[in-house]
């Protein structure tokens, strides 16, 4: 073999595994089982109960402090839950007690929360909370005028968080625990609009697919209270301000948000990306733990090379007073 | 054709030096692009109207970190908690509030707070669904709470049959609640027990 036929034979030979390396970096993840990945630290979020702002400055020091103590530095997100809008003005029965909250109080509770996590990252000007204020769709009926009302809230807060400084850690969005049974799927995308048309910055869903199918993911298909997986689809991710952390509660719920996501993938031509599961073991022991939520969630979605995908967030719900009564 | 008209055989296509070059060049875009791709933008996967609302509260924050920054107290110390308990009122409060479940856990129809054995509870009433994944199969049932630990009591299921509770009054330890076909029952909040009422 000469030598010129050797250098020919050995550059087509080097072509050729660089081109099979260059396919494999460009397909996607393929339909193979791996390890379920690491869960992130859980981040708790929290149900309103007393509105005291001294509270919510323990809970987003707290948060501060546990990011802080991450090397190099760690993203949290979090949502506080001012229950159930009772009117167009976007006061609220708080979740737990029914107390009253007013807009004021609410906006009070959640800078109250930022600025005690800015200050508890101490040295730390990176770890970034990402903050969510949470109603849902149960209660006094979602409209259009409710949505703006709710938006609205978010704006003021991220104005002042915003003005006061701590918005190069502190990112305040708003939060919406969706679920099919509470109200009517015309109601809640009419709330669904009318934040939208205020565009203070995206909403998280951290709700529920009542009824949804296990096992199809026929856009059509009924779901609970009229609601079909297409609308499941649109509250939590076809909105353009949607995004999704949905409960995980039992081995049923990461099977229908799994069939959302392929909803998606099949007829949007593009997966559902969830920030990650949500569980509430701490309030009820009956349901899943994070661990248990994060491996189903995950094993569930990567059965599917379609929409494969490792969320970055973990989240549990508690009660506010949680910490002090030693949960 | 004479053997002059013929041209002398060359090497393959692939073998010929623009060629190769031009195949090299066009690998290494490609995995540039490859990687580009997998690094880089969080949101190249989601929808250009998501992505450029997601992408407009990240600019928001890196506009912020680029600013010179607030100083931050190193002593801080958050404020100590100044109303832990607000002002309790027993009664019953109807409407819709979701309470602290899910849809398919306790379908929540109203509630009612007072004390009870020396505690202040908080009692959801409604109906819990079996099959979780249907969110079918209803059964009545109350959620009791202790509201100033924020911890739960117990969860008490209707008898058979019952597929929906409201509370309808409370006197003394004894709640009296309507079933979804109309019928009373009574609920012992002393001793969490249901019996037949009238």
């Amino acid at each position: 073999m000469s030598k010129k036929t050797l250098t020919w034979r050995v550059f087509g030979v080097s072509a050729l595994v660089v081109t099979v390396l260059a396919g494999v970096l460009a397909i996607p993840p393929s339909h193979t089982v791996f390890a379920t990945p690491a869960q992130p630290a859980t981040d708790w979020s929290f149900y309103i109960e007393t509105l005291d702002t001294g509270t919510a400055s323990t809970l987003g020091c707290n948060q501060g402090k546990f990011d802080q103590s991450v090397y190099p530095y760690r993203n949290s997100e979090v949502v506080l839950d001012f229950g159930d809008e009772r009117d167009s003005s976007g006061d609220t029965i708080l979740t737990f007690d029914n107390l009253p909250a007013t807009v004021s109080e609410i906006e009070s509770v959640t800078t109250s929360f930022a600025e005690a996590y800015w200050s508890c990252t101490g040295n730390d000007g990176t770890s970034l909370l990402k903050l969510g204020v949470g109603t849902n769709n149960s209660g006094y009926t979602p409209t259009y005028t409710t949505g703006v009302a709710w938006a609205n809230i978010v704006a003021a807060i991220r104005s002042t968080v915003q003005s006061r400084g701590w918005s190069s850690q502190v990112d305040v969005f708003g939060a919406n625990d969706i679920e099919p049974d509470w109200s009517a799927w015309s109601d809640t995308n009419a709330w669904i609009q009318g934040y939208s048309s205020v565009d203070p910055a995206h909403y998280l869903d951290y709700g529920s697919a009542d009824g949804c199918s296990t096992s199809s993911d026929d856009p059509n298909r009924p779901c609970n209270n009229g609601w079909t997986m297409d609308n499941v689809w649109e509250a939590s991710w076809g909105a353009a301000p949607a995004l999704a952390i949905p409960e995980i509660y039992n081995t049923a719920q990461p099977l229908q948000w799994t069939q959302i996501a392929l909803d998606g993938a099949h007829r949007y031509g593009g997966a559902v990306y969830y920030e990650g599961p949500w569980d509430e073991h701490d309030l009820n022991s009956s349901t899943n733990t994070s661990a248990q939520a994060w491996s189903l969630f995950w094993n569930d979605l990567n059965s599917y090379s379609s929409i494969a995908q490792t969320p970055i967030f973990s989240a549990e719900i508690h009660m506010e007073s949680c910490p002090q009564t030693g949960c | 054709m004479s053997a002059s008209n013929r041209r002398a055989p060359g090497p393959p296509l692939w073998k010929r030096p623009v060629v190769a070059i031009l195949i090299a060049c066009s690998l290494v875009v490609a995995i540039g692009a490859g990687v580009a791709l997998a690094s880089g933008n969080p949101f190249a996967k989601y929808p250009p109207a998501k992505a450029a609302i997601l992408q407009r509260e990240q600019n928001a924050v890196a506009t912020a970190q680029a600013q010179p920054r607030a100083p931050k107290n190193p002593n801080y110390v958050a404020p100590a908690a100044s109303t832990p308990h607000p002002t309790e009122t027993a009664g019953i409060t109807n409407g819709q509030n979701a309470g602290p479940f899910s849809a398919c856990e306790l379908l929540v129809q109203n509630t009612w707070q007072g004390p009870v054995n020396g505690r202040w509870e908080v009692v959801y009433a409604g109906a819990t669904h079996h099959d979780r994944a249907a969110c079918n199969d209803p059964q009545g049932a109350l959620v009791i709470f202790d509201r100033h630990t924020a911890t739960q009591v117990g969860w008490y299921t209707a008898p058979a049959g019952v597929q929906n509770l409201t509370i309808t009054a409370v006197n003394g330890d004894i709640m009296t609640l309507r079933t979804d076909a109309g019928a009373a029952l009574t609920f012992n909040l002393a001793t969490n027990t249901f019996s037949t009422g009238s």
